[in-house]
């Protein structure tokens, strides 16, 4: 038997008044002077005994209905543990599931909902007074409520109403023996709100298995018809800085969690919310595709690329997203050896002229995508470098140590992009010494091959391997080897250090393009000069695309990630005038928190270290006293909560019938259970009756003097 | 309810004068021989000297000649005398309660003041048609005796008698009773007032000894409302009036139909007793009226025939 407001039970000293009253009234009795002595003496004497026995009835049927109406106030009901009846007080223990595999549901109602809407019919059911507990199992488990007393159902609604799901695993294991462990001894009804999932319940039997016979276990779990599942578990932009209307691709990855196989998923890439691509996808159990989408930005500034797939059980995994910043122009300083003199020996030249083709003709290169210049000084300081977005040094054989230093300093410690076209006049032993200590060479070069032009003895480029775009429209022969393109010049590499990406090779598999991405900044090593001295990179126009987009590639290493992991810090640097005044990290659905803002040489840091919570497009807000801008961040979550799978059959039976763990499904059946097992049953009408009884005793013993 | 020290009485308030006023049209006749010394208007259990015949009697040596009729012995034998009943005066004997008990009082008036009235009423009725009346009002080591006189000054010592006299001690009656057994010989009315509140038995006894012995008993009883009714409905301390130190700490409510029923099986026990013994019950309220009482019981008793 418990009780819904055990502090009224100290009422029971009510029960006392009567007899106070009963010896009050017996010490405040009138005096009155009496002849009758004889009539009085034998009433009194040959009832004396009954006189007393009623009385001793009278005072103890007032003495119950006070009682009883005090126990009918304090509300009792009848608990079970195990089907025993324990007595006592039952300490209900809410274990909630707090992972994003709750969220998933059929039409407009979620596993959470049913959850909720169970929980709330379980706290509704409890009075004032009750002990309970709430322990949420999410990313950081810990107890939200730690044996309160229940004020009333609506402030517990309330907290129940607050909880929020988190993008991560969870161990009903953990939980449980966190759970177990607290209060142990005592009656507890442990109420565990999650699904089915067989990542979630791994272990969980051993640890059920030693539950003693004091705690009940209940487990709501709201069925699914339909665990087909599908998440976008990556999503990777060719390059976070694009240039406005040139092709780059974008590959996002998407998962089969369920045990069926999808066919024709639609796949969908938007662009700031707007469409611009879709594919289809099929997939058996378990298995992943890469999909790549080959993309182009017409509008200018920051923005946010999310690939979507149709609608299954568990949406919150159906869109990744990353940030892109769209850009007109990448701006290249080619920094040419003193000792070459002519025009073309450098490839500044020639990239001068690709970029004039660019933009469309003589005098137009401001308007084009490619913005060359060229610095023939012996030496430059770190602040010419940091004016462009990339910087190409070619070959030659005069490279100090001083400006070796400087060009670390570029990259490594300033994000710049720095681009090293090998051709035939590299002095590979300088470059091995200067540059090798800095690490700007990812792979070391050996040897330089020179052929004679327009002999037999060329190297091709290979498409196998590597559909950039550029290269897509070029012809190949039977070997996927680009015809169009012959290489009389080369270098050979060693083996690249681990890390480095290759973005292309020759037809035998040596590299050609190899990037090497510092934390911030990157080195693109090509194999080869960009001068066509010794190539016929610009004689073929269909090339340009492909030399851009290396451009591109070494340029954007230059900005701070826009693809985050959930809690990795979010970086940016703001350039321009006036610097800010605020940048505020926003997530959907969250209210913005202020950025740290530093002040730095090129502009202005700005930093959020906890970073997001749950996958989805996040922005940084940038507040300048005159305007604002917002850039977009993608947050990618590892997908840990979106495999649905269910646990097998034998493990449920083993936790319902062996260790008689109460599954239901719904807050109807959880309430029927409940009821079943006597829970939660009030018994105050029975009190009731008894005070209504003890009343008519009291009254009819009351008749009988009249 | 007053308490016990006011019951002091008056004269004026034991027999006001509308009482006596409305007692004087009543008289009270002996229901039984009267023996008398005096002539009166109750007949007397002696044959003697009167207007009307009883019976002839065989005459015998000694008796007086003057009465021998003539013509009955000439149509017989033997010498026959005539004899007549004689008429003489009624010999009251009012045996008076004064124990403790009566000093309950309701409303002002106690059951001793009624008691007292009644004394008083009586004495001035059988006074007043001359017939004699007494008093007896006995307790332990007091004992108020009045020989029964027919002179006018007799009310005088009565009264004073009833209004000096103190309620006291528990069994006055019995001693009153003994008294008059042990005194009084000469057959007459004994009337007692009392609020019967005691046992029973042994007054009884006393009260079959004088009907032994010839005298007409009346038993009247005062009842006080309170103790009739028993009107509390909660704790009560009831302090004996009769035995000092005596008190009962009760709870009326569960006691109330208890005492009822006692007091209803007493009060039907003397009613019983007094219809097999032939004695005369009257009850009265301390409340009620004296002389309505009187009046309605002599009536009564007048239409029973008086002397039968």
């Amino acid at each position: 038997m418990n009780f819904a407001y055990p502090g009224l039970l100290y009422g029971l000293l009510l029960g006392l008044i009567p007899i106070i009253v009963y010896y009050l009234m017996r010490f405040r009795a009138l005096r009155v002077p009496w002849g009758a002595d004889y009539i009085l003496e034998r009433a009194l004497a040959r009832r004396r005994r009954k006189l007393y026995l009623d009385q001793i009835i009278l005072l103890a049927l007032r003495a119950l209905v006070v009682m009883a109406l005090v126990t009918a106030f304090a509300r009792p009901q009848s608990r079970t543990a195990h089907g025993t009846e324990t007595g006592g007080e039952v300490l209900r223990i809410l274990l909630v599931d707090g992972s994003y595999s709750m969220l998933a549901g059929e039409g407009s109602q979620s596993r959470r909902d049913t959850a909720v809407e169970a929980m709330r019919g379980l706290v509704s059911s409890w009075t004032r007074g009750e002990q309970w507990s709430l322990y949420m199992l999410d990313s950081h488990p810990r107890w939200i409520v730690d044996r309160a007393s229940v004020v009333n159902a609506s402030q517990s609604l309330a907290i129940l109403n607050a909880l929020e799901y988190e993008e991560c695993a969870v161990s009903i294991a953990s939980g449980l023996e966190a759970v177990l462990a607290h209060e142990a001894g005592q009656s507890r009804e442990i109420y565990i709100f999650t699904d089915d999932q067989a990542t979630n319940w791994k272990g969980a039997d051993s640890v059920i298995a030693e539950i003693d016979d004091n705690t009940r276990l209940f487990w709501i779990n709201p069925t699914l018809e339909d665990h087909r599942n599908l998440a976008v578990t990556d999503l990777q932009l060719g390059h976070e800085r694009v240039l406005r209307g040139y092709p780059f691709s974008v590959y996002a990855q998407v998962q089969n969690f369920s045990v069926e196989s999808v066919r024709d998923a639609d796949l969908t890439f938007l662009a700031n919310g707007a469409m611009i691509g879709s594919e289809r996808v099929s997939l058996p159990p378990g298995q992943n595709a890469r999909v790549r989408m080959e993309l182009r930005l017409d509008e200018l500034g920051p923005q946010v690329i999310t690939a979507r797939l149709s609608r299954d059980a568990l949406t919150v995994d159906n869109a990744m997203s990353a940030g892109v910043e769209v850009v007109d122009s990448v701006s290249l300083l080619v920094l040419r050896d003193a000792e070459r003199t002519d025009k073309f020996e450098t490839s500044a030249g020639f990239l001068g002229l690709i970029a004039r083709v660019l933009a469309g003709g003589a005098g137009k290169e401001a308007q084009g995508p490619l913005r060359v210049t060229e610095h023939a000084e012996p030496g430059c300081d770190l602040s010419l470098l940091m004016a462009y977005d990339a910087v190409v040094l070619d070959g030659g054989r005069t490279l100090t140590p001083a400006l070796a230093e400087t060009l670390r300093q570029y990259v490594v410690e300033n994000g710049g992009g720095l681009i090293l076209a090998m051709d035939d006049t590299v002095d590979l032993p300088v470059w091995c010494q200067q540059l090798g200590p800095a690490q700007l060479l990812p792979a070391l070069p050996v040897r330089v091959h020179n052929e004679p032009i327009a002999g037999d003895a060329f190297r091709r480029l290979s498409r196998s391997g590597f559909d950039l775009p550029g290269l897509r429209d070029l012809e190949t022969d039977a070997d996927g080897d680009i015809t169009q393109l012959q290489f009389f010049t080369w270098v050979e590499f060693e083996s690249p250090i681990p890390g480095t990406g290759v973005l292309a090779r020759f037809s035998d598999g040596s590299p050609y393009a190899m990037q090497y991405r510092f934390d911030r900044g990157s080195v693109l090593v090509l194999a080869a000069g960009l001068s066509s001295r010794n190539n016929n990179l610009l004689v073929r126009e269909t090339v340009y695309p492909f030399l851009v987009h290396l451009f591109v590639e070494a340029a954007s290493s230059g900005q701070y990630t826009r693809r985050v992991g959930l809690h990795e810090p979010v970086r940016l640097l703001v350039k321009g005038d006036p610097p800010p005044i605020a940048v505020q990290f926003g997530l959907e659905g969250q209210e913005p928190v202020l950025a740290t803002l530093t002040p730095h040489a090129q502009g202005t840091y700005v930093e959020y270290t906890a970073g997001a919570d749950r996958s989805g497009p996040a922005s940084l807000l940038v507040l300048r006293e005159t305007s604002r801008e917002r850039v977009w961040i993608g947050v990618q979550g590892e997908r840990s909560d979106s495999d649905l799978t269910s646990i097998p059959a034998d493990y449920r039976t083993r936790l319902t019938e062996r260790f008689h763990l109460t599954e239901v499904a719904s807050a109807k059946e959880l309430s029927e259970a409940l009821a079943s097992s006597g829970q939660g049953v009030e018994r105050y009408a029975w009190v009731l009756m008894a005070v209504l009884l003890f009343g008519m005793g009291e009254m009819l013993m009351g008749l009988r003097f009249v | 309810m007053a308490k016990p020290e006011e019951c002091k009485l008056t004269l004026e308030s034991v027999l006001p004068a509308d009482t006596r006023d409305a007692l004087r049209h009543l008289d009270l006749y002996a229901r039984k021989k009267a023996e008398g010394l005096l002539h009166g208007a109750h007949k007397s259990r002696r044959k003697g000297v009167s207007t009307e015949f009883d019976h002839h009697k065989q005459y015998m040596p000694g008796d007086p000649i003057k009465h021998m009729d003539w013509k009955v012995s000439a149509r017989h034998e033997h010498y026959f005398i005539k004899r007549y009943i004689e008429d003489t005066s009624l010999s009251v004997r009012l045996v008076v309660d004064s124990s403790a008990s009566q000093k309950q009082t309701t409303g002002g008036v106690s059951t001793w003041l009624q008691t007292a009235r009644l004394a008083a009423s009586l004495a001035y009725l059988v006074l007043r048609q001359r017939d004699a009346v007494g008093m007896i009002m006995a307790s332990t080591g007091q004992t108020v005796w009045l020989p029964t006189s027919s002179t006018q000054t007799q009310l005088v010592r009565i009264l004073q008698a009833l209004v000096n006299a103190t309620p006291r001690d528990a069994d006055a009656l019995q001693v009153s009773l003994r008294a008059l057994l042990e005194r009084e010989s000469r057959r007459g009315l004994v009337v007692i007032i009392s609020d019967l509140m005691f046992d029973p038995d042994t007054v009884r006894l006393d009260m079959r000894k004088l009907q032994a012995r010839g005298h007409e008993v009346i038993l009247i009883q005062v009842r006080d409302p309170v103790v009739e009714t028993f009107p509390f409905n909660r704790w009560m301390r009831f302090e004996s009036l009769e035995r000092a130190g005596v008190r009962y700490r009760v709870d009326t409510v569960p006691l109330k139909r208890f005492y009822l029923e006692e007091y209803r099986e007493f009060m039907d026990g003397w009613k019983t007793w007094a219809r097999k013994h032939d004695v005369h019950f009257i009850t009265l309220r301390s409340d009620e009226s004296v002389e309505t009482a009187l009046s309605e019981y002599l009536m009564l008793r007048a239409g029973r025939g008086g002397g039968s």
